[in-house]
């Protein structure tokens, strides 16, 4: 499907048909955001959900300028984002604490393993080291932007991706132990 | 040396990059169940509160019109009183060289059966007073004279040779001192028993609120090209009401019948069984020998050939509308004498109350429709406009008047509910009325 002006301006005068199309089209690609940045399938499903609406409500505010697909991306990385602000309000801490990097071979266990083995790996690391890590692996923001975004300094974005990632190598290595033991 | 947290971090983007799991279907119920909400609250109905806010600006302005209507006639009965009596001091010289005692005896004696026809409000008060005078001459005098002072204490008028006048310090922002009573009762000032004639032919004149009705018929001329539609020429035919506040501003309101289409195409794409042509099928040969010759004969029969023909036709379509407008817009009118000119403008809605919308179609038999591709939108059920006109009102007699009227209506809203057709439109009218004033 091609995303050009006309559908985009038919999205933006509320045609429901066209976003059902459009929702069908990004939801799935969408979800997957949602899957990594939440700590369950319900919160996925949540983010998803507010996210999409998010689009809808504000496709006015897209100027046309860079990938429509990327806004809509954006705009539903900010719905995570936000989603897990709530909840530090909640009584979510960012530690600050230096983190002495330790690299370990987790390559071969990530070709390896599923998607799912992947997503519960991500889940388990706590919303502040989940959130950067996405922001930075995945979604390529660097730490100036993470820390923007965030509300932190770069700083506390990096030791937050220090340790995302030295917990997410040792489960890792965990499962490639425990595949070299079967 | 390859850095491994960087393959690390390739080969988890690479990961996700075709992660696309299939989200439950119920988000997307949940989305459009939120979003249906959102629309509802305010413009899933907002058609609804068009016609409530029309409704109700056009009830405030027919009882702002009437209630406003004694004000104003009262008002403009004393703003021109002081002409009245300058016009009529010819007859009046008279009278008031009489003292007011006997004025009120002639009134004792004649007024009632003079008075009591006209059912004019000061006149009525007059015949009050009279009644009241009859008991006892001394309260007429009193009473009278006593009303005159609380006039003249305001300011506002002086007693001249018995009467009063309206002051040269009269004017609209110190009326508002003066009260009801107290501006009937000036009527005391006036000759009434010898000068009503005189005097009710000017209170009607002095009259400038008023209302006007009329009928207008129209074409309205669309100004706006679109691709694949052409918009037919509306015609209308509808009541309208004035309301005159003054000499100049008016309100007006009304409804209006409006007749009105587009024009369009719709392609078709259809199987028909068409005829191709004939051939010659020989189904046997024979041989004779023709002098000698052996010559073989064919029998032949003729053969039609029809096949299955696939068509793209282009069938020209009509849709037709009726429309309810109703309009609701501000005016000046600058009368000049017996042709006038004013200028008007305000919003107006059009409800859809009836549409026929056609059908493209083809002709022939065992035809197979494939795909129907109709270009031509449907029109909304509701559009807002905003009309600005200017007329000119050619006088036929006291009350009637014949008026043109070019004006522009630009379409806020797209007359056509398709997402691919949303353009405001904008239209040209010349309308031609026939007018009936009512009132003064």
């Amino acid at each position: 499907m091609k995303i050009d002006k006309a559908f985009i301006t038919r999205l933006q005068n509320k045609d429901r048909k066209t976003q059902l199309v459009f929702y069908k089209f990004l939801s799935a690609k969408m979800y997957g955001v949602c899957l990594r940045f939440a700590n369950s399938r319900d919160d996925a499903n949540d983010i998803l959900q507010e996210g999409f609406i998010r689009v809808f409500k504000h496709i006015n505010d897209f100027r046309g300028e860079g990938s429509f697909e990327g806004w809509v991306r954006r705009t539903i990385v900010n719905t995570a984002i936000n989603f897990y602000k709530k909840e530090k309000k909640r009584g979510y801490r960012v530690e600050l604490d230096y983190v002495k990097k330790k690299y370990i071979s987790g390559e071969s266990a990530i070709e390896k393993i599923s998607f799912t083995e992947l997503l519960n790996i991500i889940r388990e690391l706590p919303n502040g080291y989940r959130t950067v890590f996405n922001l930075n692996v995945i979604e390529g923001y660097t730490h100036k932007e993470i820390g923007k975004i965030l509300n932190i300094s770069e700083n506390t974005s990096k030791s937050q991706l220090s340790r995302a990632k030295s917990s997410l190598q040792k489960k890792l290595l965990e499962i490639k132990t425990k595949e070299n033991i079967d | 040396m390859i850095n491994p947290d960087q393959n690390i971090n390739e080969l988890l983007r690479q990961k996700f990059q075709d992660f696309e799991p299939v989200p439950p279907e119920h988000i997307w119920d949940n989305i459009e169940k939120t979003l249906d909400a959102k629309k509802g609250f305010f413009w899933g109905n907002r058609k609804y509160y068009a016609a409530a806010v029309f409704l109700i600006a056009l009830f405030s302005i027919g009882y702002f019109g009437l209630y406003s209507t004694s004000d104003i006639n009262v008002l403009s009965n004393i703003e021109e009183q002081e002409i009245i009596y300058q016009e009529k001091s010819i007859v009046e010289k008279e009278i008031i060289s009489e003292s007011t005692e006997i004025i009120a005896e002639k009134a004792v004696d004649n007024g009632e059966t003079e008075t009591i026809e006209k059912p004019e409000i000061t006149e009525k008060i007059i015949i009050e007073s009279v009644i009241v005078d009859d008991k006892t001459e001394n309260n007429v005098s009193v009473s009278q004279e006593k009303k005159i002072n609380d006039i003249e204490k305001l300011g506002l008028f002086e007693l001249q040779d018995g009467f009063s006048k309206p002051s040269n310090n009269l004017t609209i922002e110190n009326m508002n001192t003066l009260s009801i009573s107290n501006i009937y009762s000036l009527s005391y000032g006036q000759p009434y028993s010898k000068n009503e004639e005189i005097f009710s032919e000017k209170s009607n004149k002095n009259n400038n609120g008023h209302w006007e009705n009329t009928i207008f018929i129209n074409p309205e001329f669309s100004l706006t090209n679109l691709d694949s539609v052409t918009i037919l020429n509306s015609y209308s035919l509808g009541v309208e009401t004035s309301r005159f506040f003054n000499e100049n501003w008016f309100v007006r309101f009304g409804i209006n019948a409006s007749f009105t289409g587009d024009k369009g195409f719709a392609k078709i794409d259809y199987l028909s069984i068409d005829f191709m042509g004939t051939y010659d099928d020989v189904y046997d040969v024979t041989f004779d020998t023709i002098s000698g010759v052996i010559t073989p004969f064919y029998h032949t029969k003729t053969v039609e050939v029809w096949d299955s023909i696939r068509h793209i036709s282009v069938s020209e379509v009509t849709n037709r509308y009726l429309f309810a407008q109703v309009p609701v817009l501000l005016g000046y009118k600058n009368k000049i004498g017996q042709l006038n000119w004013y200028v008007y403008s305000g919003p107006a809605i059009g409800f859809q109350v009836a549409k026929w919308i056609d059908e493209p179609s083809v002709e022939g038999k065992d035809i197979e429709i494939i795909d129907l591709d109709n270009r031509l939108p449907v029109r909304s059920t509701v559009n807002y406009q905003l009309w600005i006109g200017a007329g000119i009102e050619y006088k036929l007699g006291r009350s009637t008047a014949i008026v043109l009227e070019p004006s522009y209506r630009h379409y806020f809203k797209s007359l056509y509910s398709d997402a691919d057709y949303k353009f405001n439109t904008s239209g040209f009218a010349l309308r031609l009325g026939f007018n009936y004033k009512i009132g003064h």
